[in-house]
C-alpha cells in the first residue's frame, strides 16, 4: 500500500528558511499528535493527488479561467493546509486571492513560485512518508 | 452521533474520517455538493453543521451561517480545536432532542386543558352563561364543560337562612297543622 519513494533530500538538507515555516517533518509530525500511521496515509494521498491539481491550476491560467482557478487553487490550499501553513499554501492562497478579484496577469509568475514551493513540500512529505516505513519496517507492524 | 463529513479534498476527506471515527463517532462521507444531498435526505439525516472554510473566507462563513449551519471552524483546523467544537455541537444536539420532547408533552397537556378565558355573556338574574351554541347553560355545567373542575355541592350559610330556614319552617307548619288535625283539634 505505501510505495517507498527515492527522496532526494535528506534530513539535513532542510534550509533555514523551511524550518521557519514550519516545512520540517518533525514539525509536521507534532502537528498530528504524533500519529504517524495517519500522516503517512494523508502523505500518501497528498503525493498522489497533488500532481492533479497543479495541473488544473495551470489550465486554469492558461485558459485564463479566474473561477477554475479560484476552485482549483482553494482545493490545493485546503490540501496543503492539512499538514500546516508552509510557502505553497501562501502561493496557493495567491492564486486563489487573484482569481477572484479577476486579476490574472502575475498568475504565471506565482504558479512559478507555487511550483517550486509544491516540489520542496513534496520531497519533505516523501521523507515523511519514507520515514514512517522505516519505522514500521524497524520494529512496530502495521496490518 | 452520525457526522457527515463532505470535501472535494481526499486528504482533509481522510484526516476528518479517521479523527471523527478516533473520537467515537459514526462518520457518512461525501466528497461533492450532490453526494453530501443525497446523504441529507436520507433516513437518518445529520443534526449538526460545522462549516471548515479556509481563513478569510468572510462571505462563505456568513452564507453557510444562513444556510443553516451551525458553527464553522477555518482550515486549517485545530484537532483539538474541532474535538471541542464538535462535541459542544453534540451538546446542542442533545439540548435540543430533550427540549423537543418537553415541549411536546407540555402541548399534549394543554391540549387536555380547555382554556377558561375571554367575555362570557351571562345572565343578571339567574346566572346562567351563553355557550358558543347560543344556549343558555348553568354556570356550573359550563365550567364543568370547559375545565377539569368538578363540582362538590354544598349549602352557604347566607343561603341557608334565605332559603333552606324559611323551606323547613313551612314544612314544619305543615307538619304541626297535620297533627292538630289528626287530633280532631
Amino acid at each position: 500500500m505505501i510505495r517507498n519513494r527515492p527522496s532526494s533530500s535528506e534530513p539535513g538538507s532542510l534550509t533555514v528558511r523551511d524550518a521557519e515555516q514550519g516545512l520540517d517533518p518533525a514539525v509536521i509530525l507534532a502537528r498530528f499528535d504524533g500519529n504517524r500511521r495517519l500522516l503517512q496515509e494523508l502523505a500518501t494521498i497528498f503525493l498522489e493527488e497533488c500532481p492533479k491539481q497543479m495541473e488544473e491550476i495551470r489550465e486554469a491560467i492558461t485558459r485564463e479561467d479566474a473561477s477554475a482557478l479560484r476552485y482549483s487553487a482553494h482545493q490545493l490550499r485546503g490540501s496543503v493546509g492539512n499538514f500546516g501553513t508552509f510557502a505553497a499554501y501562501e502561493r496557493a492562497r495567491d492564486l486563489e486571492q487573484m482569481a477572484r478579484t479577476g486579476e490574472l496577469t502575475c498568475a504565471a509568475d506565482v504558479y512559478a513560485a507555487l511550483e517550486k514551493a509544491i516540489l520542496r513540500f513534496q520531497q519533505v512529505l516523501s521523507q515523511v512518508v519514507a520515514e514512517s516505513v522505516a519505522v514500521s519496517e524497524g520494529g512496530q507492524t502495521n496490518p | 452521533m452520525k457526522i457527515l463529513v463532505a470535501d472535494d479534498d481526499r486528504v482533509t476527506r481522510r484526516m476528518l474520517d479517521v479523527l471523527l471515527t478516533e473520537w467515537g463517532y459514526e462518520t457518512a462521507v461525501a466528497s461533492d455538493g450532490l453526494a453530501a444531498w443525497q446523504l441529507l435526505q436520507g433516513s437518518d439525516p445529520p443534526k449538526l453543521a460545522i462549516l471548515l472554510t479556509v481563513k478569510g473566507s468572510r462571505e462563505d462563513i456568513v452564507t453557510g451561517l444562513q444556510g443553516g449551519a451551525d458553527d464553522y471552524i477555518t482550515k486549517p483546523f485545530d484537532p483539538e480545536e474541532l474535538q471541542a467544537r464538535v462535541h459542544t455541537g453534540y451538546r446542542i444536539v442533545e439540548l435540543q432532542g430533550s427540549l423537543n420532547e418537553q415541549v411536546k408533552r407540555l402541548e399534549d397537556a394543554l391540549s387536555r386543558v380547555r382554556q377558561l378565558h375571554g367575555l362570557l355573556p351571562i345572565c343578571c338574574y339567574c346566572k346562567n352563561i351563553r355557550n358558543d351554541q347560543d344556549y343558555w347553560q348553568r354556570v356550573d355545567d359550563y365550567i364543568a364543560a370547559h375545565s377539569d373542575v368538578r363540582f362538590t355541592h354544598g349549602i352557604c350559610p347566607s343561603c341557608y337562612r334565605e332559603r333552606v330556614e324559611p323551606e323547613l319552617a313551612k314544612l314544619r307548619a305543615a307538619a304541626e297543622t297535620e297533627v292538630r288535625e289528626r287530633m280532631g283539634g
